[in-house]
């Protein structure tokens, strides 16, 4: 293995040697591989991640390409987390890299997740993160949380048992939405993908992530909001699992 | 009690600035707050109650109890596109 490559990133203090140890000892999850999800992949990969599985059902669209930095044309229509693979594996051959294309649902999440370190959202819909929110607090893993939409984009490193969860701040059910009618600018997906990789680096080193960061890129505005633990959370609090053990409005079997 | 409302984003736009002075009485919650802006910009109604509030730069519930000083910022709802 050549350590050089990450020479730069070693030089910086908040990271050094020790950090890139650990990177390089680390197992990421990160379920879907679509805008935010592929962006994320390429960010840990060259920053030398250990292994990195990405689990994702789709194949890649033609209405994906604008926000990506990895697909191009000739993949449409090729499933995202092959190509993701393949392409990957060509950036950095030191690391371990295996992409599934399979659903997560209820039934399988718990299998998927169980020997990750942590995990990372690259999900285009609610309920399948507050999937991953109930299966990540009860097999108490790390996650990072991040969505974005129109110029939106927001981010919320989780450490079960340490901070807030997903269903702290949001207790809302939401109906499932179209991913292909949400409205998404090109470079937001890019943006968002390296803060939720920094807040998963930063997990992963033993520091604390910086509550539910939001921020608008048109306007160029950035909010960090403190979190605290929501008494009596359904989730979190009394461990209540209730999208591993229905997902509710939802058919996932 | 007075109290500063802090918008964020496309907010910022719909109320014209950056923030605004409100004056409540005493007792009221974020969910009154709330109330009132969506009277006055009823582009809100739909997305009210999904809207992400923090009470001085913490995330806090629409039923959070308002002291006087207090600054609210309000946020978009939580987004899910990926």
């Amino acid at each position: 293995m050549d350590i050089d490559r990450y020479k730069k990133q070693i030089l910086v203090k908040e990271f050094s040697k020790n950090g890139q140890d650990i990177l390089l000892q680390t197992h990421v999850v990160i379920i879907g591989a679509g805008g935010i999800g592929s962006n994320s992949s390429v960010i840990l990969t060259r920053m030398g991640v250990g292994q990195i599985e990405l689990i994702d059902d789709d194949v890649v669209d033609v209405t994906n390409l604008h926000r990506t930095s990895i697909f191009n044309e000739n993949d449409v229509g090729k499933p995202k987390s092959k190509i993701l693979e393949k392409k990957l594996g060509k950036i950095n051959s030191d690391i371990r890299i295996v992409g599934y294309k399979k659903k997560v649902t209820r039934k399988n999440i718990e299998k998927i997740i169980r020997n990750a370190d942590i995990v990372l959202d690259g999900t285009d819909n609610m309920q399948t993160r507050f999937l991953i929110n109930d299966a990540c607090i009860k097999n108490n893993i790390p996650w990072v949380y991040a969505g974005v939409r129109e110029t939106i984009g927001m981010t919320m490193g989780i450490i079960p048992n340490k901070t807030p969860c997903l269903r702290c701040i949001s207790n809302i059910i939401p109906s499932r939405s179209d991913p292909h009618g949400v409205a998404v600018l090109g470079n937001l997906p890019i943006v968002t993908a390296s803060i939720q990789s920094i807040e998963a680096i930063k997990i992963l080193l033993g520091k604390q992530p910086y509550g539910l960061i939001i921020y608008d890129l048109w306007r160029q505005h950035f909010e960090q909001i403190d979190l605290k633990k929501k008494p009596y959370c359904i989730c979190c609090s009394r461990k209540k699992f209730e999208f591993l053990q229905r997902n509710p409005g939802d058919s996932s079997k | 009690m007075n109290i500063k409302i802090r918008a964020f984003g496309r907010y910022k736009d719909l109320m014209g600035k950056s923030e605004i002075k409100i004056k409540l009485k005493k007792g009221k919650t974020i969910w009154d707050v709330i109330d009132l802006l969506t009277e006055k910009y009823p582009i809100l109604e739909k997305e009210k109650r999904f809207i992400i509030v923090s009470r001085n730069h913490t995330y806090a519930s629409l039923e959070t109890k308002l002291q006087d000083g207090d600054v609210i910022t309000i946020f978009p709802p939580i987004v899910s596109g990926g």
